[in-house]
C-alpha cells in the first residue's frame, strides 16, 4: 500500500499537468493589418506570477521603434535601447505607466522603466514626433503577438477556463471566454 | 590673458592694408597698439586664445571621412576665373564693438556643419530642428492633442523643459562628435537659440536678443566655432607633400604663413593650394565659407595675432 501511494505521489511530481497551445486568427476590421494585435489570456482568480528576471527589449533605431508592439508581464522592465546617431527620449503620456520621461540619450546606450501594474502605454520621443510604439503590460505570461495576417499562437497554456482577450492600438479590445484543454482554437475579430 | 608678443609693426601692416586700396572706404578704426585692442574688447565675456586639436583630431577621424566644418562648397579650380576673387572689403569697424545677432552667432558657430537650415549632414551630423522643437511646451500640446493624446500644460512645460536642459548641455558640453560651445557666455547662448528657434519654425521673441562684442570676441567665435574643427591650434606648417597626404595646418601659423588678404579670399572664395612632392597647384580640400563678413575674417585674423594659440605641435617633425 505505502508503494502503491508512493509510485502515484512520484507519477503527480513526474506528470505535468495538461497544458496545450492556444491558436488561432485574428481578424483586424478598418486596419492594414493584425501586426499589431496582442492575444493574452487573463489570470485565474487569485493567481499571480512572478515577475520575469530577464528585462525585455526596444530598439530605436533608424529612427522607428523595434518591435512597434512589445506586450510583456506585468514586473517587467524593459530596456530601451538607442542604436541610431541622433539623440532620442521615450516618454509617455499614461498614467498608468507613471507618465515617464526617461530623458535624452545617445547611440549605444539604453534606460528602463518596470511597468508595475496592467497597462497599454504608448511610447513617444519627444525629439522625432513620427515615433510611436506600444508597450503592453499583461496579468499572464499567456500572451503572443500575431502575424500580420492574424494568426498567432500562446504555448504552453495549462488547462482551464479563461477569458482571452485581443489588444490593438488602432481597434476595439474584444474578449471571450476561453477553456483550454490541450491544443485549443479560438478566433476573433476586432474592429475600430 | 593677452600676448605679450604683439607689436605695433605688426598692427600696422594690418592698418597698411585696410588703407592701402584706393577704393573709398569707411573709416575704420585701427589699432595702433595691442593695449587698444585690449581695451576694444572689455564689454565681451573673456577672450582667450584657441587651444589643443581639431575637432577630427580630438575624435581621430580622417578628414576625409566627415562632413564636419565642411557642408560648404569648395573653392574653385587653380586656373578658374572663380579664382581670381574680388579684393576684401570693409564696410563697420573692426575694432570698434560689433553687435552680433543670433543668426551672426549661428554663422560663426554651427552653420559650418549644421548647414544654414539646420538640416546638418544626417547620419553623421543631425539636424537641430528636433531638438529646438522639442522646447517649445505648446508645440508638444499641440502636437499630443493632434495625435489624440492629450496632455496637461503641466506635463508639457515638463517635457520641454527637459528638452531645454538638453539643448543648453549639448551646447555646453557637446556629444559624442561636437564639440563643447561651453566658451559661449549665457547671454550669447540665449541670442544662439533665439535663433534656433526661427529656425525651427517656434515663436520667437518680438524683439530680437542681439549681443555686443569686441573684434576679438568675433574672431575668437570664428576661430573656435569654425576652423578649429579642421586645424589644430598649433603645430608646424605642413610640407606641400603632407598638404597632399591631407595633413591640415595649424592655425597658429595662419598669420606667419599668409597675410591678412590671402586669408580672407581663401576663407570666403577658396584658393588654390601647392601640393605635392613636386608643388602643384589643386583647389584643396577647404570649402569656401562665402556666408562669413570680409571683416568677421579680419576680426579673426587679428585675435589670432593678439592672442595666439596655445599648445605644443602636434605634427611630428617635418622629414630630412
Amino acid at each position: 500500500m505505502r508503494i502503491s501511494l508512493f509510485v502515484l505521489l512520484l507519477l503527480a511530481v513526474a506528470l505535468p499537468a495538461s497544458a496545450g497551445d492556444v491558436h488561432g486568427k485574428v481578424v483586424c476590421k478598418g486596419a492594414r493589418d493584425c501586426a499589431d494585435a496582442v492575444v493574452y489570456l487573463s489570470a485565474p482568480p487569485g493567481k499571480t506570477f512572478p515577475a520575469p528576471k530577464e528585462h525585455a527589449k526596444i530598439d530605436q533605431k533608424n529612427l522607428m521603434f523595434t518591435p512597434h508592439v512589445l506586450p510583456v508581464l506585468v514586473g517587467a522592465t524593459v530596456d530601451f535601447l538607442n542604436s541610431d546617431t541622433v539623440l532620442h527620449n521615450v516618454f509617455t503620456p499614461d498614467a498608468c505607466a507613471d507618465k515617464f520621461n526617461l530623458g535624452t540619450w545617445p547611440q549605444g546606450e539604453s534606460k528602463s522603466y518596470t511597468f508595475k501594474k496592467e497597462c497599454s502605454a504608448v511610447l513617444l520621443c519627444k525629439v522625432h514626433p513620427e515615433m510611436e510604439a506600444y508597450v503592453v503590460a499583461l496579468p499572464t505570461p499567456h500572451f503572443a503577438a500575431a502575424q500580420a495576417d492574424g494568426t498567432y499562437r500562446i504555448a504552453d497554456v495549462p488547462d482551464g477556463s479563461y477569458t482571452a482577450k485581443v489588444w490593438h492600438p488602432k481597434l476595439k479590445t474584444s474578449g471571450k471566454p476561453v477553456t483550454v484543454s490541450g491544443a485549443t482554437e479560438a478566433n476573433f475579430e476586432i474592429a475600430k | 590673458m593677452f600676448a605679450n608678443d604683439v607689436t605695433s609693426p605688426r598692427i600696422a601692416i594690418v592698418a597698411a592694408f585696410l588703407f592701402g586700396s584706393g577704393t573709398a572706404r569707411p573709416a575704420v578704426a585701427v589699432p595702433q597698439d595691442a593695449s587698444s585692442l585690449r581695451a576694444s574688447q572689455s564689454q565681451s565675456p573673456h577672450v582667450t586664445g584657441v587651444e589643443g586639436p581639431s575637432n577630427f583630431h580630438r575624435l581621430s577621424l580622417p578628414i576625409e571621412s566627415s562632413a564636419m566644418g565642411r557642408t560648404g562648397l569648395l573653392g574653385p579650380p587653380p586656373g578658374s576665373r572663380a579664382a581670381s576673387s574680388p579684393e576684401p572689403s570693409y564696410s563697420e569697424s573692426i575694432v570698434g564693438s560689433a553687435t552680433l545677432t543670433g543668426a551672426d552667432l549661428y554663422r560663426l558657430s554651427c552653420r559650418s556643419c549644421h548647414r544654414e537650415d539646420g538640416s546638418g549632414a544626417p547620419p553623421e551630423i543631425n539636424g537641430l530642428l528636433g531638438p529646438v522643437q522639442a522646447t517649445s511646451a505648446a508645440l508638444m500640446e499641440h502636437r499630443m492633442k493632434e495625435r489624440g493624446r492629450p496632455i496637461t500644460a503641466a506635463f508639457a512645460r515638463e517635457l520641454a523643459a527637459g528638452s531645454m536642459k538638453d539643448l543648453i548641455h549639448r551646447l555646453k558640453v557637446g556629444g559624442q562628435k561636437m564639440p563643447s560651445f561651453a566658451y559661449l557666455s549665457d547671454r550669447e547662448a540665449e541670442a544662439l537659440i533665439g535663433y534656433l528657434n526661427q529656425l525651427a519654425g517656434l515663436p520667437v521673441a518680438r524683439r530680437e536678443q542681439t549681443v555686443t562684442e569686441s573684434a576679438a570676441r568675433v574672431g575668437e567665435l570664428l576661430v573656435k566655432g569654425t576652423c578649429h574643427i579642421c586645424h589644430d591650434a598649433t603645430g608646424r606648417w605642413p610640407t606641400p607633400e603632407e598638404l597632399l597626404q591631407g595633413v591640415v595646418p595649424p592655425i597658429a601659423r595662419f598669420t606667419a604663413e599668409r597675410t591678412m588678404p590671402e586669408i580672407v579670399r581663401k576663407v570666403r572664395h577658396g584658393a588654390p593650394v601647392e601640393m605635392g612632392l613636386v608643388p602643384f597647384p589643386y583647389r584643396g580640400r577647404m570649402p569656401v565659407f562665402d556666408y562669413l563678413r570680409d571683416e568677421e575674417v579680419v576680426s579673426a585674423y587679428l585675435y589670432l595675432m593678439t592672442y595666439p594659440p596655445r599648445n605644443a605641435s602636434t605634427l611630428p617633425a617635418p622629414p630630412n
